[in-house]
């Protein structure tokens, strides 16, 4: 009977690991539990932590690469087939938090290395939150609204968006290169005229970096499917996922 | 033995009796009981000592009414975020040794409620901290050389001002 018995627990449970205490002890407890675990554990842990968790040791870093968290950490790609009405996405976190008044200068950088063509890596945004996708999962085509509605009314021109679309899904990196391309441009003489920047028009030279001065972002919307065009009262800018297409 | 008492035999050879809801509460012993159909052997459960197969059996006992869990798809179940109960933040107040006892256990007895608990509880310690308060926490040595590290740290100062 007894051998029978053993058949069982080693066919139920085939990857049991022996007990920490059989492990050798040069090893510290916290890593002597197997990877699954550890990637379970990681799984209750959110982007920035994770992040900062790679610098443990490594171990930890490299599972940390496991595509079992790509979601968690913004790397997974547009999801297969049509959206639903209802799905969400979740917004990158260094977006979530951007202050478009305080980076204004940075995105001005990038917007102008750019059109130098210098390889990204050596702008103020070179780290790898740029290959981030901007959401998770991550979405084809984003629009972005980048004028406050207070400035130009509720009208929406071509100045006041900006439309993202990529097979490959929409990254940190493209949201950035937007919005820094957008700050450089020069704002219509009619949005300057309407905005009542009448001593500032005079100059002929008020561009959005000096607009951007009197803006004011409260939050981004929140990133659901919606079946039409979702209302913006009192927002000020927002990022819009729409259906995914093939 | 009863028909609603099984016994379970832990790595070092103590044995335990114990009711048959509390023990179903391990879908591993479950599945076994089931395999077994009555029998008054005891169950070997050779990867788990006496003082954590006590401290689970507390965790099963007070959770034996809980409701069978849905079977629902697993990374569902795991992007769930719900918040440790009052009891079970309790319970799981160990040392470090147990608590990556009681994690191991769990996994191997299949008790994925009881799992989730333990996981939960080490993320929330690695959580809001430094690495090397985290390093200190757990005892790992950081194995990075200098220039690795000042890499790494650089790629993710952006995570750090959060």
């Amino acid at each position: 009977m007894a051998t029978q018995h053993d058949q069982v627990v080693s066919s139920a449970a085939p990857q049991a690991p022996a007990t920490a205490a059989a492990r050798p002890t040069a090893t510290p407890l916290a890593l002597r539990l197997p990877d699954e675990l550890w990637l379970l554990i990681l799984a209750e842990v959110d982007y920035c932590a994770l992040k900062q968790a790679q610098m443990i040791c490594k171990k930890v870093q490299r599972l940390i690469q496991d595509k079992r968290l790509d979601a968690q950490l913004f790397r997974l790609g547009p999801v297969d087939g049509k959206l639903e009405v209802g799905m969400s996405f979740e917004l990158h976190p260094h977006v979530e938090r951007l202050d478009p008044v305080a980076r204004a200068r940075w995105l001005l950088v990038l917007a102008k290395e750019a059109r130098k063509r210098r390889p990204w890596r050596y702008t103020p945004w070179s780290y790898p939150a740029l290959d981030d996708y901007i959401t998770s999962p991550a979405c084809t085509r984003l629009k972005v609204r980048v004028a406050p509605t207070m400035l130009y009314g509720d009208d929406e021109n071509e100045h006041t968006f900006v439309v993202l679309e990529r097979r490959d899904g929409v990254t940190v990196f493209d949201v950035f290169k937007a919005l820094g391309e957008w700050y450089d441009t020069r704002a219509p003489r009619y949005v300057t005229d309407a905005a009542g920047y009448g001593d500032l028009a005079e100059k002929r030279g008020t561009d959005n970096e000096e607009m951007v001065r009197y803006f004011f972002f409260e939050h981004w919307s929140e990133l659901v499917v919606r079946a039409g065009e979702g209302a913006q009262s009192g927002m000020s800018v927002y990022l819009e996922a729409t259906m995914y297409t093939d | 033995m009863s028909a609603n008492k099984v016994k379970l035999s832990t790595s070092d050879q103590e044995e335990f009796d114990v009711d048959r809801d509390v023990a179903n509460r391990s879908v591993l012993i479950k599945n076994m009981l089931e395999d077994l159909g009555d029998s008054d052997q005891a169950i070997p459960l050779p990867n788990v000592s006496a003082n954590v197969l006590k401290k689970v059996l507390e965790w099963c006992e007070h959770h034996k009414k809980d409701p069978e869990p849905i079977a629902e798809d697993l990374d569902d179940n795991r992007r769930k975020t719900t918040e440790i109960s009052d009891w079970d933040a309790k319970f799981i107040q160990v040392d470090q040794e147990m608590l990556f006892e009681i994690i191991l256990a769990a996994n191997y007895l299949d008790i994925k409620p009881l799992l989730d608990v333990g996981c939960k509880t080490v993320a929330n310690m690695i959580k809001g901290k430094q690495p090397e308060e985290i390093r200190k926490l757990f005892n790992i040595v950081n194995d990075f050389t200098p220039e690795e590290e000042a890499q790494i740290k650089k790629e993710n100062e952006w995570a750090e001002d959060r």
